[in-house]
């Protein structure tokens, strides 16, 4: 079957996180997407943790599947000229360098678009408002977004996932779509972008607007909250579980049917929300010494069961491992040259139509110089 | 004409975060995004109270930029009815209820199908299977499927990102999802159903993790502000604040043991050296930081090639230029404006819609059964006197 992107031309130029994040979506959409990489390869192959035999690291793997891999140096007058040649041919590139960086090889948007007047010219802008470059960690600092996640009493604790780059490169991928599609009237591409800096300020979202209204910095509640309880981490006999009740119909249910208290029904201390937040000491430290007789999938049972919102923490393995996980078929194995197959994560969209490619592994570093070299013609070595 | 999506109409049953962030980012580029809500309350976001702005609340503004909004109750016939009409008028049907909610109403995909409908459903857990009949929540999703647990300082609780990011990532691939079916039509004229569950987006979010314990059984940790692939990356204090430093090669390394005077061990010349020993690295970083005021510190670096960047409050962020002027506010119909946090996504060849903030409940109602149904002001009134619309007198 046919995917969606079928046909269309991806000239990847982008290492990391959110350019790879985004090619390898439109590869999983049915793009043929062209990995450029300099001799060295993607720096993120030889991150370190886990890895192949051969040394591409498990993260590698994670966000560059469904790719050829072109060896190129833009530094030398072929390697230049071989990317100018892609550009030229591509529907899309990928860009995430920074718009200083690219124009000081030539590459910035209006020279390419001049020579290929249908290319959509797509850009991860990596620009601090300083103007120096930064990833990840430097827009949660510059932005405000790693500082509202954390415990109240503690320092602030920055997103553990790289969740500025994950989602500036969704967004960046719509953008691509949204001009596609634009150019199957007009005829022709454009020049799209999403500037990290601005994308973790858009993450702040309703703690930004909520400043912008009331001038009052956000608070950090950790996995509490200071409006409702019970609600937040808790310790059953086996590990760990979270749980949130926000009204009072989910917490009649909690006490009289989960951890068996009908008595606290009546209970002034706990009657209403406000007096379950004015006590909330003495109702946690209640309901952990409660949680701590049963095993917390005991809990989480009783909970799903009553329509308590309720869950285990998992671990990166455990939620491998978990039925959730293996039942709905999230996981796979994707062929691989060096490894012969190598584990996948699948795209979670599922088209009923179009659905999306079958993964192939990420690609050896420069896997494919010599076969798309020879195909568009290309000086390279 | 203005977006790319000019003249696609979406009829939005969506409500919370992740299923209207998907349809909002469809309006910002340009869709005829209309809201379908409950007349009583409408959107759970509306009553995120406090803090709102003119009886609209933060998260509301956040979430329903440039759709206009219908209430209907779908219990009611006539609710239903013109619910169902609106579809077919509809190019996008997008809809996040729990599983079996739009079937009771003769709403699901299967019943309102025709060729050139695309239909998405952002679920909990899949529509079908063993879990399709959960309900999800961003915070138990964060904790199935692992993200929680890579936030958090190291030997404490884990922490759940205060922004629902399962939410907002699903959001997000909900609308990657309906622009490929909107090409996938525009070239063939085939629409389809597609579904984007909340679960399956939270766990592939942690994938660059995820995999790696599939290659090798490597269980990551939560790290405070460092990372797990580089080093040095942290949130360091000087005398008078704190500054975060992201080292990404080696030569940046060297660099920055110059100039804060560091004396490297052997080891450390690599990032996987570095990795190895972060605590340790992090010990030397900290006491070669505190000394210094953060304008110091990180005009030293800076001067160095250094990546850094002094770590901001949200207040000290939006203060900043490059902020401030983008998160102007925007019209509303109204109440003249409204605060924003605008797209991130940029289209420099596509005239870009002017930005309306998020409609009152039911604002809508006899233009866009007007303009996408053709009814006039007194079948609009007849349906309206049914209930369907509310306002009946009738206690909710």
């Amino acid at each position: 079957m046919s995917q969606i992107l079928h046909g269309i031309l991806v000239a990847d130029l982008t290492s990391g996180v959110a350019g790879p994040a985004a090619s390898q979506t439109l590869g999983d959409l049915g793009a043929r997407v062209i990995k450029v990489e300099p001799p060295g390869g993607d720096p993120v192959r030889a991150w370190p943790g886990p890895a192949l035999a051969n040394g591409d690291s498990a993260a590698f793997l994670a966000l560059n599947r469904n790719k050829q891999s072109l060896v190129l140096d833009v530094a030398s007058a072929a390697g230049l000229a071989a990317v100018q040649v892609l550009a030229a041919k591509a529907d899309v590139l990928v860009a995430d360098s920074g718009a200083a960086a690219m124009a000081a090889l030539g590459l910035d948007a209006a020279s390419l678009l001049a020579a290929n007047p249908r290319l959509i010219y797509a850009e991860i802008d990596p620009a601090l408002p300083d103007g120096t470059i930064g990833r990840d960690a430097l827009h949660q600092a510059a932005s405000g977004y790693g500082s509202i996640s954390g415990m109240p009493e503690g320092p602030p604790a920055k997103a553990g996932l790289p969740v500025i780059e994950l989602t500036a490169a969704n967004s960046l991928v719509q953008a691509v779509l949204a001009a596609l599609y634009a150019r199957e009237d007009t005829g022709e591409g454009q020049q799209v972008s999403v500037s990290l800096f601005r994308n973790a300020l858009a993450m702040t979202y309703f703690y930004g607007i909520g400043y912008r209204i009331t001038g009052e910095p956000p608070q950090r509640y950790g996995n509490g909250s200071p409006a409702a309880a019970p609600l937040g981490v808790f310790e059953a006999s086996d590990g760990p579980l979270q749980m949130t009740l926000g009204g009072d119909r989910v917490w009649r249910k909690f006490a009289a049917n989960i951890v068996d208290r009908p008595e606290w029904l009546t209970d002034p201390r706990y009657v209403t929300n406000a007096n379950r937040v004015a006590n909330k000491q003495t109702l946690l430290a209640e309901i952990d010494r409660i949680f701590a007789t049963q095993s917390r999938d005991y809990w989480v049972d009783a909970m799903r069961a009553a329509g308590v919102p309720a869950g285990p923490i998992r671990d990166v393995g455990e939620a491998v491992a978990s039925a959730e996980v293996q039942e709905r078929g999230l996981t796979g194995r994707a062929p691989h040259s060096a490894a012969g197959d190598v584990p996948v994560v699948l795209n979670p969209i599922c088209f009923a139509a179009t659905p999306v490619r079958d993964p192939q592994g990420a690609p050896l570093l420069g896997e494919h110089t010599a076969a798309v070299a020879h195909e568009f013609g290309l000086t390279v070595d | 004409m203005t977006g790319p999506l000019s003249g696609i109409r979406v009829a939005d049953f969506t409500r919370v975060i992740a299923g209207p962030l998907a349809s909002m980012h469809l309006a910002d580029l340009g869709a005829d995004v209309v809201k379908i809500e409950h007349p009583v309350g409408g959107d759970d976001t509306r009553a995120y109270i406090p803090p709102d702005y003119h009886g609209l609340s933060a998260a509301f503004l956040s979430y329903n930029r440039n759709k206009r909004s219908v209430a209907l109750d779908l219990t009611v016939p006539a609710g239903r009815a013109t619910a169902r009409a609106m579809i077919d008028a509809a190019d996008v049907v997008i809809e996040n209820f729990s599983t079996g909610v739009m079937a009771k109403y003769g709403l699901d995909y299967y019943s309102v199908r025709r060729p050139g409908l695309i239909y998405c459903s952002t679920s909990a857990y899949g529509r079908t299977g063993p879990f399709a009949k959960r309900l999800g929540y961003d915070p138990v999703v964060q904790a199935e499927s692992g993200v929680m647990t890579l936030t958090g300082h190291p030997h404490q609780e884990p922490i759940r990102t205060a922004v629902p990011v399962v939410d907002v990532s699903t959001g997000l691939t909900g609308g990657v999802g309906v622009l490929a079916a909107l090409f996938h039509r525009k070239r063939t004229g085939e629409g389809q159903f597609l579904e984007v569950p909340l679960f399956d987006t939270g766990f592939a979010q942690a994938a660059i993790h995820a995999t790696g314990y599939m290659v090798d059984g490597t269980v990551p940790t939560r790290l405070g502000n460092s990372d797990h692939f580089q080093a040095p990356v942290g949130r360091y204090a000087c005398a008078d604040g704190e500054i975060v430093v992201a080292v990404e090669t080696d030569a940046q390394f060297g660099d920055l043991c110059q100039a804060l005077g560091i004396g490297a061990r052997p080891d450390w010349r690599t990032n996987a050296g570095r990795v190895a020993d972060r605590e340790g690295l992090d010990m030397v970083m900290a006491t070669a930081l505190k000394p210094l005021s953060r304008t110091e510190a990180l005009v030293s670096l800076q001067a160095a090639g250094v990546p850094c960047h002094e770590a901001r409050a949200i207040a000290e962020a939006y203060a900043d230029p490059a902020a401030a002027q983008w998160l102007a506010s925007i019209p509303h119909e109204d109440i003249g404006e409204a605060p924003n946090m605008p797209s991130p996504m940029q289209l420099h060849g596509s005239r870009a819609r002017p930005p309306q903030a998020g409609p009152f409940l039911g604002r809508h109602a006899a233009e866009v059964l007007a303009e996408w149904l053709g009814y006039s002001e007194d079948r609009v009134a007849a349906i309206r006197s049914t209930g369907a619309m509310g306002q009946t007198g009738k206690a909710a």
